[in-house]
This record gives C-alpha cells, sequence and structure tokens, in this order.
C-alpha cells in the first residue's frame, strides 16, 4: 500500500513538470492573453513584473510546487483570485454534476446491459446496442447541442444554461442540471451497458450457471448470485476507468451548458496560460483519476477474493 | 468659453455648418447644452444635404432623465439578466476586455460620456473650457454627488483617478492613449473644479474622457473590485463570482432624477457565445452583450428578441510591412485593394447592413471628422498593370496570418484571400490563436488585426498610423501624415480641420499601409421585453434608463 501511494505522488510530481513544460514551451503568456491587442511595450513589462512572470521558469515551478505542497496554491493569474477557494469549489459543482450522471447511468445501464444478454440475438438486444453504439459514437459536443435544440428550444421543457446563481449551490438549479446529466450519461451508458452485456453473455454460457438453471434455482436467483455477481467484475473496472473519461466529458459538456465547474475552468486555464490555475486544476483532476483507479482495485479485491493485493 | 465658439456659432447661423457638426463640435468646446439648444431654436438654418444620417439630438441636460427610446412609459423594477465574456481584468483603471467593462460599467461614471451621436455630453463633469491654444482644459464638478459608500464625491477623486491613469507603472493601457496627460498635470483649483495642463494640444479633450478606463474611483479606493467594488454610478455591485458573472442593485441614492428603473442586473459570464446564443433564445437572459455577427440571422428570426445596431467606428485592417519586399512597394499595396469589390466582401462577411464601407482608411463615417475620399471600385485591370509594374506580372505568395478570437474576422480574411487569387496572387491564410497571435501581431509581414471603436478620428489614426507607435504594425511613415496629425490635435478651426483631415485620409487611402474595406456596425441581441437600451457604438453597458415590460 505505501508502495502505492509513493507511485501516486510520483506520478502526480511528473505531470506537474510535464504540465508546466508544455505550458512554458508554448508561445504567448498570460499577459498577453490578459492585455491582448491592447498591450503595448511598456504595459506588458509592468504586467509581467506585476504577475511575477520575469522570474525565470524553473524558479517560478519551484516556487510554484513548495507553495502547493504547503496547501498554498497561489493567485489566478488571469482573474486575480486565490485559487484553492476556486479550484475547491468548481470542484464540488462537477462532482455534483458527474454524481448525477452516475446515478441516472449506472442502474440503468447494468440492468439494460442484463436484459439484452437474456435477451441475446433478439430486437430488446438490438435496440440496446444501438442506444449504446450510437452513444459511443456521437461525441458529447454533438449530443450536447442535439439535445439542447430539441428539449430547450423546440419543446422548451428543460432549461439549456446550467448557470447557477453567484453564490448559490448546484443543487438549486437541480433541474437545469438534467441536459448535461444526460449528455454526460449517454456516453457512460455505452460503455457500461456494452461490458455488463458482454460479460453477462460470457457468464450465462458458463458451466456453472447452466448448472444453477440444472438443479432447479429459480431465474431471479441466478441472475443475482451467479450471473451478476461475475458478470459485475469487469464492469466495475470499466465504471472506474470512465471516471477518467469523465473529466474529458465534463470539459465539453461543462463548455456546452456553462455550468461552473472545473472541467471548464480547466479549459479556461488552459487557453489562457494561466499556469498556476492549469496546474491546480490538472493536480485534482489526475489526483481524482488515481484515486479512483485505486478504488477500483480494491473494490476489485472485495468482490473477487482470489486476487487480493498485498 | 473658447474664443472659436463664437465664429463656430455664426457659420452655423449662416448656414456655412451642418446642425449635426455644430452640436457635437461646439459640445467639444464647453458650450452649455441650453446655450446649444438656445442657438439652435434661435435660427433654422436649411438641413444640410450631407449629413449622412439624422441630425443628433442636441445633449440633453444631464439631470433629467433621457428620453427612452420605446414609447411607453417607463415601468420601475426587475432584474436584466446579461450575457458576456470572461473579465478577465475587473480593476476599472485596467480594463482591456468587454467582460471587464461590462462587470464594472453599471457603478461607474464619468467626467463626460459620449453618446451614440457622437457628442461628448456632461456627466461627473458640469461643464469644460479649453485654453485658447486647447493645452489646458478646466472641468467643473457637479456638487452632491455621492460615492456607493456614502462619501462625497469631489475634486480629489478625479486627481486621483487620472493620475493613476496617466501613471505608467500603472500598468494601465489608458497611460499610452492618454500620452498628452502628464501625472503632474492633473491640478486639483478647488473642490469641484479640476484643470488638466496638457503635454500637447488636444482638441478631442472631452472625448477622452469617456475612454474605458476613465470611470472615477474614490481617491482612497483600495485598487481591488472584486471585495471593494465602488463609484457613483446607477447600479452597486452585490455579489461577484471570478469566472461565472456578478450582481447588482439599484443604487437608492443615485444622482439622476428618477433613474435607474431596474431594480438590479444580473450577468452570467459564458467562455463560448453560442452558449450565450442558446440562452438568449430560450428566455434564459435579456441580452448578449457582444453579439457574433453570424447569430443575428438566428435572432432576427425570433420573435421574442430584437437586433439593437449602431453604426461604429471599428473596423478590420490587414496591414502590409512597408519596409519588407514584396509589399516595399506602394504599386503591390495598390494592386491587392485594388482586387476587391467591397460592397460584395461586406454583404459576404457582415450582412449588407453590417457596417460602411471603406476605401483603406480607418476614419469612419459615423465619426464627427470623417471626410469623405473616393471610394475604391474593384479593377482587376490596373491591379494586374500594377503589379506587373512592380515586377510581379504572374503574383507573388505570401502567409497572412490572423486569429480566431474574433469569429467573423477569418472570414474577412478567407474573402481577401478569394479576391487577390486572379491575380495571381496567393495568400495563405494561418489562423492562430489570439493569444499567439497579438505576441507578434506588430512584427508579422502582413496580418489580419480587429481593431475597437473609438470615439475620435485623432486617437484612431493617432494609435496605428503615426510614425513609430507601437501599434503601426504595417511600420508606415509619412512625414506629411504626422504632421497633419499634430496639426488636427491643434486645431479647432472646422474649415482647417477639414483639409487636415483629407489629407490624413488621402495618405491612407492612396499609399494602403492597410487594406480596410469597411466600418462594422455594433449589434447587440436583446429580447423585446427590454425597453429605452441606447445605441452603443462601443458596445459599453449603459442601463440608467432601460426598463422592462412583461
Amino acid at each position: 500500500m505505501a508502495r502505492r501511494i509513493v507511485l501516486v505522488l510520483l506520478t502526480l510530481w511528473l505531470v506537474s513538470l510535464g504540465v508546466f513544460a508544455v505550458s512554458e514551451l508554448l508561445p504567448g503568456d498570460v499577459a498577453i492573453f490578459i492585455l491582448g491587442q491592447q498591450a503595448t511595450p511598456e504595459t506588458l513589462a509592468v504586467l509581467r513584473a506585476q504577475l511575477g512572470l520575469n522570474v525565470p521558469a524553473p524558479e517560478r515551478y519551484v516556487e510554484w510546487l513548495f507553495g502547493f505542497i504547503r496547501g498554498d496554491w497561489g493567485k489566478s493569474l488571469a482573474l486575480q483570485v486565490p485559487i484553492t477557494d476556486l479550484v475547491l469549489s468548481r470542484m464540488a459543482n462537477s462532482f455534483v454534476l458527474a454524481g448525477i450522471a452516475f446515478i441516472i447511468t449506472v442502474p440503468l445501464s447494468i440492468g439494460a446491459g442484463l436484459l439484452a444478454a437474456l435477451r441475446q440475438g433478439r430486437l430488446t438486444d438490438r435496440l440496446i446496442s444501438l442506444i449504446g453504439i450510437s452513444g459511443l459514437a456521437i461525441p458529447e459536443f454533438v449530443s450536447g447541442v442535439v439535445l439542447i435544440l430539441l428539449f430547450s428550444l423546440t419543446l422548451r421543457i428543460a432549461p439549456a444554461s446550467a448557470q447557477i446563481p453567484t453564490g448559490a449551490s448546484p443543487l438549486s438549479v437541480l433541474p437545469a442540471l438534467i441536459l448535461p446529466a444526460f449528455t454526460l450519461a449517454l456516453t457512460l451508458f455505452a460503455y457500461i451497458s456494452r461490458m455488463t452485456r458482454a460479460s453477462a453473455v460470457e457468464v450465462l454460457s458458463s458451466d456453472y450457471v447452466r448448472a444453477a438453471f440444472l438443479k432447479g434455482l429459480p431465474t431471479s436467483k441466478v441472475i443475482t448470485r451467479h450471473v451478476l455477481r461475475n458478470a459485475l467484475l469487469p464492469t466495475i473496472t470499466v465504471i472506474g476507468a470512465q471516471i477518467g473519461w469523465l473529466v474529458g466529458g465534463l470539459v465539453v459538456v461543462e463548455h456546452l451548458f456553462g455550468y461552473p465547474g472545473l472541467g471548464d475552468l480547466l479549459l479556461f486555464a488552459a487557453l489562457n496560460k494561466d499556469i498556476p490555475l492549469l496546474e491546480a486544476c490538472v493536480m485534482v483532476v489526475a489526483s481524482v483519476y488515481m484515486l479512483a483507479n485505486l478504488g477500483t482495485e480494491l473494490l476489485f479485491g472485495v468482490l473477487n477474493p482470489r486476487i487480493r493485493y498485498a | 468659453m473658447h474664443e472659436y465658439l463664437g465664429h463656430l456659432t455664426d457659420d452655423y447661423r449662416s448656414g456655412r455648418v451642418g446642425r449635426r457638426t455644430f452640436i457635437r463640435w461646439a459640445a467639444t468646446l464647453g458650450l452649455s447644452a441650453p446655450a446649444i439648444s438656445a442657438v439652435l431654436a434661435s435660427c433654422a438654418p436649411a438641413p444640410s444635404a450631407a449629413s449622412p444620417t439624422s441630425a443628433p439630438a442636441p445633449p440633453a441636460a444631464a439631470t433629467q432623465a433621457p428620453a427612452p427610446a420605446g414609447t411607453a412609459q417607463p415601468v420601475k423594477g426587475g432584474t436584466m439578466r446579461v450575457t458576456g465574456s470572461p473579465a478577465v481584468e475587473i480593476n476599472p483603471h485596467k480594463l482591456t476586455s468587454n467582460g471587464g467593462i461590462i462587470t464594472t460599467f453599471p457603478c461607474l461614471n464619468f467626467l463626460a460620456r459620449v453618446s451614440a451621436d457622437g457628442v461628448p455630453q456632461p456627466e461627473l463633469a458640469t461643464s469644460w473650457t479649453p485654453s485658447a491654444d486647447v493645452k489646458t482644459w478646466t472641468f467643473k464638478l457637479r456638487q452632491g454627488v455621492k460615492f456607493h459608500d456614502g462619501s462625497p464625491f469631489g475634486a480629489d477623486d478625479v486627481v486621483a483617478t487620472y493620475k493613476r491613469l496617466a501613471d505608467k507603472s500603472t500598468g494601465s493601457t489608458a497611460a499610452s492613449t492618454l500620452n498628452f496627460l502628464p501625472p503632474d498635470g492633473i491640478e486639483k483649483i478647488d473642490d469641484s473644479t479640476v484643470a488638466f495642463h496638457l503635454s500637447r494640444a488636444q482638441a478631442d479633450f472631452p472625448y477622452y474622457t469617456y475612454i474605458y478606463q476613465a470611470g472615477i474611483l474614490p481617491a482612497n479606493w483600495s485598487g481591488d473590485w472584486a471585495t471593494s467594488p465602488i463609484g457613483t454610478g446607477p447600479f452597486k455591485m452585490t455579489s461577484y463570482t471570478s469566472g461565472q458573472g456578478s450582481t447588482y442593485v439599484r443604487n437608492e441614492a443615485y444622482w439622476e432624477n428618477g433613474l435607474p428603473y431596474l431594480d438590479g442586473i444580473d450577468i452570467k459570464i459564458w467562455q463560448d457565445p453560442s452558449g450565450e446564443l442558446t440562452a438568449l433564445q430560450s428566455g434564459a437572459s435579456d441580452m448578449m452583450a457582444l453579439t457574433p455577427y453570424d447569430a443575428l440571422d438566428d435572432i432576427r428570426k425570433n420573435p421574442n428578441l430584437q437586433v439593437l445596431s449602431s453604426r461604429s467606428a471599428s473596423y478590420d485592417a490587414m496591414h502590409m510591412r512597408v519596409d519588407t519586399a514584396p509589399f516595399d512597394n506602394p504599386k503591390v499595396r495598390q494592386a491587392l485593394a485594388l482586387s476587391l469589390n467591397r460592397q460584395d466582401v461586406l454583404n459576404i462577411v457582415l450582412g449588407p447592413d453590417g457596417g460602411d464601407l471603406a476605401s483603406d482608411q480607418p476614419v469612419a463615417p459615423v465619426l464627427r471628422d470623417h471626410v469623405d475620399v473616393a471610394m475604391k471600385n474593384q479593377d482587376i485591370a490596373m491591379a494586374k498593370q500594377l503589379l506587373s509594374e512592380a515586377g510581379h506580372p504572374n503574383g507573388f505568395e505570401f502567409d497572412l496570418p490572423t486569429h480566431s478570437g474574433a469569429e467573423w474576422l477569418k472570414n474577412w480574411a478567407l474573402t481577401l484571400q478569394q479576391a487577390f487569387a486572379p491575380l495571381g496572387v496567393k495568400a495563405n491564410l494561418v489562423v492562430e490563436t489570439s493569444q499567439v497571435y497579438y505576441t507578434h501581431w506588430t512584427t508579422v509581414t502582413t496580418g489580419v488585426t480587429e481593431w475597437a471603436s473609438r470615439s475620435t478620428a485623432s486617437e484612431i489614426l493617432n494609435s496605428a498610423y503615426r510614425t513609430g507607435v507601437n501599434w503601426n504594425s504595417a511600420h508606415w511613415s509619412n512625414p506629411a501624415f504626422d504632421t497633419a496629425l499634430d496639426q488636427l490635435d491643434a486645431t479647432v478651426d472646422l474649415s482647417k480641420r477639414k483639409e487636415l483631415m483629407l489629407t490624413l485620409e488621402k495618405a491612407l487611402s492612396d499609399e494602403v499601409p492597410a487594406i480596410i474595406t469597411y466600418a462594422r456596425s455594433s449589434p447587440r441581441g436583446l429580447s423585446k421585453r427590454v425597453q429605452g437600451m441606447s445605441q452603443d457604438p462601443n458596445r459599453y453597458l449603459d442601463l440608467r434608463s432601460v426598463y422592462l415590460t412583461s
């Protein structure tokens, strides 16, 4: 366990170094972003000095790193506000949105995957496959726009904007979260339902399931006790991996619906070369990703005692 | 009172000066609104046929509520929802983006405000008087105005605000716009009088009090807008969430009688204009602060929405470095300019009502000092001949960088590229992000750049076409032009100004340091329930006399 944590920390450090190096290599800096066309050599010089951009890059990185470790994430260069509060509040918003998407998707897709496996080759199976493959093939920025067109602009039953009133909790705009959560759910549904179906089909054709049926167990018992328990193992891995995928989806969906989450902030930081803000966002995302993977592995061990880690 | 005002009044009475020009020039030189009205009432000269638009209204006495555009009686109440782009800098002295402008403007007042008609109108100043040489301007300040925290507004606040703007170490781009205003030239005469001693003559000075960084803040302001938003303006900021938006309530103690009508404002920040458009279409917002040109059709089609469009002096320019081959030969630049059908270009890029045509000079017809120079027509034969004479009978190839930060700009660059093709000239379009483009836009051989609207010809010409200035991306230098520009800023005589403007505009149109095919209009998409919104060439945020109908 200790070894794993050291590895996680090492990975995080490498990620932070990579992000910093890549941002440094790209042309332009945040001073140019802030001033834009208004930039004159004098104002650029003053602003760079005010933002501390005159310091050599390695020195800035070391200063940032030690600050970050101490919990002082610094000030956003473009927005001029403390990063810690900003990132944590945005992360909380993203968790709410992602959580709703998961609550919608996980039971629905596992149920659908199982149903498809039981009705293998029949119309229900084909239909579920079709929905799943469409969800995989259509990127969020297309499905999101289609959902907005249909439900917000034509039917006018769901808000197109997921903006949160300043200072309010994201739960206060719950109806506004339906469309973004559903957009995320479409992609998630595809992965999880197809994985559930595949492993359920495999389990259903196994000897022990046949034996369970033959010894006269009712179908519901066979499914809950034998099929589900075994078919869920690979599915859980997929769900864990989806948490990483979800961040990518969040960037698109949050941007599209104007939802103030971490993905939207990440994109803003990257586009504007706000390196301290970008680093903080990436660190949070990378930590979430690695914790999700770690959690998946541990859960895997609980469900399958044969592969427990030392 | 400036001595020229007597001549101006005589010229107006005898019909030598049109009503529109008279109002704008008399207001600039400090003739009060009642005095202007009195002159207008005392004679009814022949209507000026040359006037490109309807005559502007005389400046309203600032203590009266401006008449709203709607016919209905204004109703009090309601919160207006506005969407805008990210505010990267919200210190009012250091604003650089529209997001920052709309975040701070509801709270602020200026010494003077330039109306959509181009008339500088007293705001926190009640009057101003230039010296005979227009190098010293004395402003009388309004009495009894209070900041949002209840502290009184006075000369110290004006002096402090302008000293911060003029001081290079503040890091405000206003310091270069106001490069004729030395920090120690700002003098408090008494509690309600401030004098500006300029380092050179500037006949347009009142217009410069409405540059967007010049909102008046208290002398003791902390410097942090997010935690201490303050001003004398019609609204008080009640919350600000970085990157998300801000909210405002009516300033109950506001000094303009009966204003504002709205209870409050709710501004939401979107990173992407398509999200803003959706919010507007679905009724989640009442106005898009910056409406993209390509969204106007969708907005006009929606029965609940309207487009408010204002002529402006914003424009797009393709500069060509006159010190770099092949553009060092003026014939090459002239040839490219002749390849364009300017009306077609406007129709394609912005739509037929998207702006006014321009003949490679940036002083738009909407500006007070604009004079007409011959409009260039497409002439491929002539263009080919010029190219041959310049030694490029078969054309040439070059890189044309532009950026993706302004959605129409790439389309304009594409139409240029198409127009050059019949000459054998191949422009390789390089679309960069705006951050990358603005690292090198003043050094690249050619580049396509968008320019925001400004209130005076002098500011436009000084910022980008004078020899050696930062934004002179064509590296163009014309001593006669520079001399005429110096004289323009020092000249109050209208007929002399007209001659100078002709020299300036013709120099640009003839030598073509930059291709400029139009002045853009400034459109805004808003809900039909929004009434009383004034036209605004700059697309700032003036909601003083706006009200909502249900």
